[in-house]
């Protein structure tokens, strides 16, 4: 039965039963956003997904056409399909679930999901209205700047508290308003430090940070703050540790060999456009057609790099031209998924089922790549001929300078044999070290790009020929014949719907814990909706107004009232909104798996703040490197290497660094817009017992070591790695457990020794690695 | 989050509510630790329906053995041996080494009627004859890739590309685990190297990450990690764990985040497994008979080994349990990798412990709910491959018609299923597409393998993506 009352306690303690015989009441009961009002496109998405294959216009089942507006107005031979605002009476509700002892609906098909059922239910109870034409989906239409909602509201409003700091306040205290909802108290001063750090940088702030924060009584102590961090060379790494799961950055080829490949060139771009605050527009355009901008720098190349970081099968058998194909279609489906948000993979082999998006629409986009230059390589009559994709030897500007100079010299030497031969012998090794860069380059071309359109998706599929152009829903190209650049230009265009409001989305994703579309990596209709429609808006036309300023952007951001909330999941604000996504409170999340590991070794006073350079090899177990047919093996660096930010950690796709797969981290094999975030025993082990923690316990031993007293000790250790002075019940049992280590190691001096010179070094080792351990250390709070 | 997510951090919440802590950090009753390490671990969304097997052992032969030497005798190949192959068979074929105009290469070894079935087996595996009437050898598999990678990821994800979860990921999402303290999916390799695919043959793709498979290795931790470092002893972790248990449950009264009620279950499991995995792994216990049945070698990475443990795994409630044993690419390039030298070598490797594990599972009453796969990523072309002119026998990649064996978990025992043609090239009769062979091996695990799905950018994805179908003739 549809049970449309409020379940009763108990039905809710039966968490897996519960589940097939309560998904309605749970769903309304338990509502994880505000249910919206008004039209659900979503719910013309599902007919169309789920319904039409019987339901349309030309023979309809049972009198029923739910393609058209008019069709699903009129109902079919069994009268209307709904009763507004009565779901329970809703004929349409009762075929989904096959009651009056007729079948259930989609006949002969999956049954829908509880979502999927949700949302119809949601829709009809609110009125079953859909808007007043055929309209497009909200994310395909361009955001207009929503106006910023008075605060505090009206005198017919509630009560309203607090200031707010940035309009983002204004949008989002509104809405807390309607639901009945307080923001919460602002954090203290010490975690809002340590926020801010791990946020904008990735790296906790020192005690010394802290203090000088602390000591500030400036009214703009907090602003200086975030204005000094996004200043910082570590932000720049900490953004381009984010965008290298967009980018499917690795080291390795992928596949059967897996080989390395030099690709960090790229990757420090990244870094150095974050740092110098490229402007996004201009960040994404030098990442798809950097090669083809007029007079393109060396820098600008480099950038195109983002498309090289496909994978490369060079296995024995491979079909080359099958290999590019896959290759071309990865471009197509990165280039989507980050910059539009779009889902348009799905359309490889048949038009999009949920959103308007055809099969010409992916080959029109493949072809902006289908003259991507390759050549064919190695001994054809044996199979074992592949493609290869252009090379360039880039320089830093430190070895462009010392090739010049010596350029220099051999051009002055002119006579003297011996000069000259010295000169050339050095220009000659320089030259040798220079590292690579993976580019992408056009083939000369005398015809519009065009490609086939292959039936099904598959290489060997065959078709009509498709000129490159942009997908159909989304505004027209306006160039006769485009190129990728073209391509690139149109996707930053003002008047794209997508391209900003996906980029701001990511942000408050990094700020929050969760983005205001919670599926980053999906703006269509299957997508979850903006809880804050209006503040996306905003916040992508503030984007664009202030010319794709990123700085700016995060600034605006961490600087609201909003962010500052404390994060304490005070029980009526967790009641109502368990996964806060009203933001009646803070962001809380477990750091990421690289963030973990510079915050362990920060912690731990042995994080090297090096930027950039070949990536490295910290320390890791025997045994996880071992491809076919690759003599290549993990080379532990050594020195400062051993201890570098994670972004830096050789990316080997199958067999990427463990801790950070235990992470939730990615192989990188495609484009990863958005990681799962979980919780599992084997993250305990690898915190545990990795050489890496037990080393970060040690240096932060030895930094404990050197505070004073046994509870001073204590303290200073405690406040190094969550940002705040322990309480007195905290104290005490940091005590308890340092006593009694050290009881059992002054009683075991041989397992003592392992660790340490005395019992108390080994019993403050292991009272660090407590402290590393704890989920406050582990989390951003 | 989804519903049963929701779910689950309100129900933990209400729980923590009725115990509560005290000030101080008073621990959690054994209890209520049981429900929350339950809860973290025993997630399911099935069986759809009454299951045949409880769990899956799969013996992944990376690199692809030889049909026509193993399983599917072909005299006619015999008879036209060194005869070029019949253009029109292979006009627009696409292969991976071969070119030019192949020969026929009927296999140099003998085939004879095993057991009470009769069913046709080589000499190279004198030891699965024994077992001949508790197997199905099918003799019509066909998939789509014919290179390795790819191939291994089909046969594992269902895709020929890296992304998508494998079949162990999907059996733990869809039924969780019956053991408490080990991971549901582990895998043990051995053979001349991992698998072409890599790591992405376990993994668990846009499945959360607790879904993927756990490597036990057979040198240094058996898993990462599982070790403390030296100097800490196993007190001395108890009393670590101790104080991180009341530390975070006193953060959990200030910031009231069931993630930390996680966290600290998640610690406790850790430390249980500390115990459990190298019990596990510790074939000391195991008699002197079963030692010499499997054929171990105690220290090595070794398939032997891997054998026996995957009995002991699927003993404790281990959910899928998947070997890797790769080196069976024997393309005829040199005596290393041709059907003369190497394949007898990597039969005696493999034929002796497979059959002592069938014994085994059968003797434990074990086999009945343990659905046993042996199959390689694809088959071998019945033609001599001769690459670049080589004189040792030789064979190609085939995707278009090769042999596996199953046995237990509710397989008709004791048949042959499927034909090929009289020269092995292509399936005749029952073809079984790799996605038949999944939703088959769902449908023996209780799971309907369209109703297993899971949503990711905007799509419900499964392990059979959009075809399979369940083989009622493998049903016993």
């Amino acid at each position: 039965m549809i049970a449309m009352m409020r379940p009763s306690s108990a039905a809710w303690r039966l968490p897996w039963l519960g589940f097939s015989l309560a998904p309605l009441c749970l769903l309304l009961a338990l509502p994880e956003q505000p249910k919206p009002t008004g039209a659900f496109p979503e719910v013309r998405g599902l007919f169309k997904a789920q319904c039409v294959s019987c339901h349309t216009a030309k023979d309809p089942s049972g009198g029923l056409d739910l393609e058209t507006l008019a069709g699903i107005k009129k109902g079919g031979k069994n009268g209307a399909l709904v009763i507004p605002g009565n779901p329970e009476k809703s004929l349409l509700l009762r075929r989904i679930h096959g009651l009056d002892g007729l079948p259930r609906m989609p006949m002969g098909f999956k049954p829908m999901t509880t979502a999927q059922i949700g949302t119809i239910t949601a829709w009809i109870q609110s009125g079953a209205k859909f808007e007043a034409k055929e309209t497009t989906h909200w994310a395909y239409r361009s955001p207009v700047r929503p106006a910023v909602p008075a605060w505090p509201p009206g005198p017919s409003g509630q009560t309203a508290t607090g200031f707010p700091r940035t309009p983002i306040d204004n949008f989002v205290w509104t809405r807390l308003a309607k639901e009945g909802l307080q923001p919460s108290p602002e954090a203290p001063p010490e975690t809002l430090v340590r926020r801010l750090y791990l946020d904008l940088i990735g790296i906790p702030p020192t005690p010394e940070q802290l203090d000088r924060y602390l000591l500030d009584k400036g009214q703009d102590r907090y602003e200086k703050l975030v204005d000094r961090l996004l200043a910082s060379p570590q932000y720049g790494e900490r953004q381009a540790q984010k965008w290298l799961d967009l980018a499917r950055y690795a080291d390795t080829d992928g596949f059967e060999k897996d080989s390395n490949r030099t690709a960090w060139k790229y990757r420090d771009w990244v870094i150095d456009a974050y740092n110098r605050n490229l402007p996004y527009d201009q960040f994404t355009i030098e990442q798809i057609a950097g090669d083809l901008l007029p007079k393109a720098t060396l820098d600008q190349k480099i950038a195109t790099g983002f498309q090289r970081n496909t994978m490369l099968n060079l296995e024995g058998g491979v079909d080359k031209a099958e290999g590019m194909y896959d290759v071309i279609v990865d471009r197509v489906g990165t280039t989507s998924s980050v910059f539009l948000g779009a889902t348009m993979a799905c359309a490889r082999c048949h038009d999009h089922k949920y959103d308007p998006f055809s099969q010409k629409d992916f080959y029109s986009l493949f072809a902006f790549f289908a003259n991507n230059k390759f050549e064919p390589r190695g001994n054809d009559s044996v199979s074992e001929q592949k493609y290869w994709e252009p090379e360039l030897r880039a320089p830093s500007p430190e070895q462009q300078g010392l090739i010049d100079a010596l350029k220099l010299e051999i051009r002055d030497a002119a006579g003297d044999e011996k000069k000259l031969a010295a000169a050339k012998a050095r220009l000659a090794r320089v030259e040798s070290q220079l590292p690579i860069a993976l580019v992408l380059e056009e083939r000369p071309r005398t015809t519009p790009l065009a490609t086939k359109q292959r039936a099904k998706g598959a290489f060997t599929g065959d078709g009509p020929l498709v000129p490159a152009d942009t997908p159909k829903i989304l505004p027209p190209l306006s160039s006769k014949d485009p190129d990728r650049r073209d391509l690139a230009r149109w996707i930053v265009r003002k008047d794209n719907p997508l391209t900003a409001r996906v980029e701001v989305n990511r942000m408050w994703e990094q700020h929050f814990g969760r983005g205001l579309v919670e599926t980053s990596e999906d703006f269509g209709t299957q997508g979850s909706r903006p809880s804050h429609p209006e503040l996306l808006d905003w916040l992508a036309v503030e984007f664009m107004d202030r010319n794709w300023d990123l700085k700016a952007m995060h600034r605006l951001i961490v600087t609201s009232a909003t962010y500052r909330q404390s994060s304490r999941a005070e029980a009526k604000r967790f009641a109502k909104d368990p996964n806060n996504v009203l933001l009646a409170r803070g962001p809380r999340f477990r750091l990421d798996a690289e963030t973990l590991r510079d915050n362990a070794l920060a912690i731990g006073g042995i994080l090297s703040l090096k930027v950039g350079g070949p990536s490295v090899f910290p320390v890791q177990p025997d045994g996880i490197w071992d491809s076919p047919y690759s003599g290549e093996r993990w080379m532990e660096s050594k020195g400062e290497d051993k201890y570098r930010r994670g972004l830096y950690t050789f990316w080997k796709r199958t067999a990427t660094y463990p801790t950070f797969m235990a992470f939730d981290a990615t192989s990188r094999e495609s484009c990863t817009v958005r990681r799962v975030r979980t919780n599992t025993p084997l993250q305990a082990l690898a915190m545990l017992n990795d050489p890496v923690s037990m080393e970060a316990a040690r240096g932060l031993a030895d930094r404990m070591e050197r505070a004073g007293e046994l509870d001073t000790q204590l303290a200073f250790g405690f406040r190094v790695a969550t940002a705040r002075m322990p309480n007195p019940d905290e104290i005490t049992r940091l005590k308890r457990a340092y006593e009694g280590l050290l009881d059992r190691y002054a009683k075991d001096p041989e397992q003592s020794k392992k660790l340490a010179p005395t019992p108390q070094k080994a019993a403050l080792i292991l009272t660090a690695n407590v402290i590393l351990n704890l989920d406050e250390t582990l989390s951003l709070n | 989050m989804r519903d049963d997510e929701l779910l689950r951090s309100i129900t933990r919440r209400t729980f923590f509510k009725q115990v509560g802590y005290g000030l101080g950090g008073v621990a959690l009753s054994n209890l209520l630790f049981e429900n929350l390490l339950a809860d973290t671990i025993q997630h399911k969304i099935g069986p759809h329906f009454a299951p045949k097997a409880k769990n899956v052992i799969f013996l992944f032969m990376a690199g692809a053995p030889s049909q026509v030497d193993l399983l599917d005798p072909k005299p006619m190949l015999v008879k036209y041996n060194g005869q070029p192959i019949p253009e029109e068979i292979v006009k627009g074929e696409r292969f991976a080494f071969i070119k030019g105009a192949p020969k026929l290469l009927g296999s140099p070894y003998k085939f004879e009627p095993a057991g009470k079935s009769g069913q046709m087996i080589s000499e190279l595996l004198p030891h699965l004859k024994t077992v001949a009437d508790d197997i199905t050898i099918i003799r019509s598999v066909q998939t789509d890739q014919f290179n390795h990678a790819p191939a291994q990821l089909f046969m594992n994800t269902g895709f020929q590309l890296p992304g998508r979860p494998s079949m162990g990921s999907w059996l733990t999402y869809g039924l969780g685990t019956e053991n408490k303290d080990l991971p549901g999916f582990v895998v043990l390799i051995s053979g001349i190297s991992n698998p072409d695919g890599g790591k992405s043959c376990w993994g668990s793709g846009f499945l959360p990450s607790t879904f993927q498979g756990v490597e036990f290795r057979s040198k240094g931790d058996p898993v990462l990690y599982v070790s403390n470092p030296d100097g800490v002893s196993s007190e001395v972790r108890r009393e670590t764990l101790d104080a991180m248990r009341d530390l975070n449950g006193m953060h959990y009264q200030q910031a009231l985040d069931p993630e930390i009620e996680s966290r600290i279950a998640n610690y406790e499991l850790a430390y249980r497994m500390q115990t459990s995995v190298p019990d596990l792994m510790d074939l000391s216990k195991e008699s002197p008979e079963t030692h010499a049945a499997y054929a171990t070698a105690p220290g090595q990475a070794n398939f032997g080994n891997n054998c026996l443990l995957a009995r002991r795994l699927v003993e404790r409630g281990v959910r899928f349990v998947q070997l890797y044993h790769r080196g069976w690419d024997h393309h005829g390039t040199g005596d290393g990798d041709d059907i003369p030298h190497n394949l007898p070598r990597m039969c005696g490797q493999v034929d002796q412990p497979a059959a002592a594990l069938i014994k085994d599972l059968k003797a434990r009453g074990l086999l009945d709910e343990t659905l046993v796969v042996w199959a390689g990523e694809f088959g071998r072309t019945p033609m001599n491959e001769g690459r670049g002119g080589s004189t040792h026998m030789g064979r190609d990649h085939h995707p278009r018609a090769y042999s596996i064996w199953m046995a237990g978990g509710g397989v008709k025992a004791g048949q042959s299923y499927g034909e090929t043609d009289e020269l092995g090239y292509n399936v005749a009769k029952d073809p079984v597409h790799i996605h038949d062979l999944h939703a088959t091996m769902l449908h023996l695990l209780g799971l309907d393998h369209t109703q297993l799905t899971y949503k990711f950018q905007g799509r419900d994805f499964r392990l059979t993506d959009v075809a399979g179908k369940v083989l009622p003739g493998l049903l016993g």
